[in-house]
């Protein structure tokens, strides 16, 4: 595998595919054998993946860690969950097993659970391809004895991810989609909207993932309800290691209100939802 | 042939000692920290720091990069940290690393150069000025003065006058003859030239019918350009007698070899570390057994040494 140790506990180094799965058509699962990453990792982090050894294209492109893939308790590889979007990402759908990729990581400051104290729910929404950091998020919550609920959106059946993987956790995800084909009809937000508005006055922490329309609702609604949120962002990215300034984001600065200009890389991914400037 | 001892891969630029001519290039290594995870920065020749100047300057909006073929565009505005923020935090963690901290300076007047540059001089730990006359995606300073000779001549005299330190001027490529400002850094007393920055360009979402990035135009990197730069510092190291530093995508070692026969002394590694963030370190070993490998005893005797007839 050619990796070597980092100081942060990153490591760079040449990694082969393991598997390539459809999960759906268009939504692909990528695992890779790499203990190091695997037991450094933690919910919300990220890796930086080179998906071709040639100049076009040209950059490493930032994906999430979806699970964290364990040999009774040792943790021995994880995996990616993606859509196919674009060139990268139809390169990648690519990769047999034995393939090689660039990967460096793990990356930026995942989900903060030291905010869950005791009698809290976690609250989990995920929309599309939003869902990839949240099943990470779920199993390590499961582990460490809380009982996540669990909201997914999509387009349409197809396009719902995971729901066995989160069910296998002991976790029921309740579910929206655009077309009705399952779940309630309509958004994401809606589900949690509800659920925020019920009989039942919720005491928790919001972890959420989606695209920045899903995103902007879910901290108006937590807002209405008391509640905090922690959402992990997305942005075109160089380095993924802080220096070229390419990814950064707007954030209210910690001086007052004004406007500051975060990197996803490594103030984030994941930011608090009342800091970001939409 | 294999020589018996270590071939010589140390450079001198007009007054600056470097141990090797494998630089990281401004705007690319952060302030050289964010690549300590990866290896020992002390064995770079050095490394060219993020565009400092003398405020806190926050750059420009998302979205700030593009990815294009075989290269990227950037409209990163200069953020940074601020010259002062920079000796009180950063400096000090880069005192052990036993490699040349360049500081790359801008404005937007000639007075800002003048004050960062006087705030530098005499600091420990910095080896060197490099004057940043030539960034695209700022609305004032930066490329306004890289591309009118006599600015250029105007600006680089007044700083050479406020620091003792080597003073490295880094050029536009987005000018009609760069030789002639080339020629005006050295006149005005630069100690050595950085060619190129990046070119000005545009790129369109279709889907969308909006610019890629935010500030509409940004700065061309990569492997793209690098035939662009190769070309200029081959017309400018026939022009001037200072050294040059080549920088414009550089991502392999015959890269390297082919700048240092074009006339250049030393490299600089830019957008390459953001796809092959090892990049520095690998070439610096591979420079070595290349030059054992052809029997060179010295990294000088390729700079300059292209055949032409």
């Amino acid at each position: 595998m050619g990796s070597q140790v980092l100081e942060k506990r990153i490591y760079y180094g040449s990694f082969s595919v393991n598997r390539q799965e459809t999960i759906t058509p268009g939504y692909r699962l990528l695992s890779f054998h790499s203990p190091e990453i695997a037991s450094a990792a933690t919910p919300g982090q990220f890796l930086m993946l080179k998906i071709d050894r040639s100049f076009d294209p040209l950059l490493p492109r930032p994906m999430s860690l979806h699970s964290i893939i364990k040999d009774g308790n040792r943790c021995i590889g994880f995996t990616i969950l993606y859509k196919i979007v674009g060139r990268g990402t139809r390169l990648l759908s690519e990769k047999r097993s034995g393939d090689k990729l660039g990967i460096i990581g793990p990356l930026g400051k995942g989900f903060n659970l030291d905010r869950l104290t005791p009698g809290y729910e976690p609250i989990i929404v995920g929309g599309g391809i939003g869902t990839a950091p949240l099943l990470f998020l779920a199993c390590e919550l499961v582990e460490r004895g809380w009982s996540p609920s669990v909201f997914l959106g999509a387009n349409s059946k197809e396009e719902l991810l995971r729901l066995d993987e989160f069910e296998s956790l002991g976790v029921t995800p309740r579910v929206s989609t655009d077309d009705g084909s399952k779940g309630e009809k309509g958004m994401v937000t809606d589900l949690l909207g509800s659920y925020l508005g019920g009989s039942k006055e919720v005491q928790g922490e919001v972890f959420a993932c989606g695209p920045p329309l899903m995103l902007k609702e879910v901290v108006s609604l937590v807002r209405r309800y008391g509640l905090n949120s922690q959402l992990s962002l997305e942005q075109r990215m160089a380095c993924g290691l802080g220096a070229c300034l390419g990814c950064v984001v707007r954030i209210k600065s910690k001086k007052g209100n004004q406007l500051s200009y975060q990197r996803v890389c490594t103030e984030g991914p994941v930011f608090n939802g009342e800091d970001v400037l939409w | 042939m294999v020589a018996e001892t270590s071939p010589s891969l140390s450079v001198e630029l007009n007054g600056l000692k470097l141990k090797n001519p494998i630089v990281a290039a401004s705007g690319t290594f952060g302030y050289g920290l964010e690549y300590a995870p990866l290896g020992d920065l002390g064995r770079l020749g050095g490394i060219v720091t993020k565009g400092l100047s003398l405020w806190e300057e926050k750059g420009n909006p998302p979205l700030r990069i593009c990815e294009t073929p075989s290269g990227m565009l950037n409209s990163i505005g200069l953020d940074n940290i601020g010259v002062e923020n920079f000796i009180t935090e950063k400096l000090p963690q880069l005192l052990p690393y036993d490699t040349a901290i360049i500081v790359n300076i801008w404005g937007r007047e000639i007075e800002d150069y003048l004050k960062v540059a006087e705030r530098l001089d005499g600091v420990k730990g910095v080896s060197a000025l490099e004057l940043n006359i030539s960034c695209p995606n700022i609305k004032k300073g930066g490329i306004t003065f890289g591309t009118d000779p006599s600015l250029t001549f105007k600006l680089v005299h007044q700083v050479r006058k406020r620091t003792s330190l080597p003073l490295l001027v880094k050029l536009t490529p987005n000018v009609t003859d760069i030789t002639l400002i080339a020629r005006s850094a050295e006149d005005a007393g630069a100690n050595a030239l950085s060619l190129i920055n990046t070119l000005l360009g545009m790129e369109i979402d279709v889907a969308t019918r909006r610019p890629s990035l935010a500030n509409i135009t940004g700065g061309l990197s990569g492997p793209a350009i690098r035939p662009v730069a190769l070309r200029m510092v081959y017309q400018t190291a026939r022009k001037v007698k200072i050294p040059i530093v080549a920088v414009g995508g550089i991502s392999s070692l015959l890269d390297v070899i082919k700048f240092l026969l074009a006339g250049a002394s030393a490299v600089q590694i830019g957008t390459a570390n953001f796809f092959d963030p090892t990049i520095c370190w690998r070439l610096l070993k591979e420079l070595e057994e290349y030059l054992r490998k052809e029997g060179i005893s010295d990294v000088k005797q390729l700079v300059g040494a292209l055949i032409e007839e």
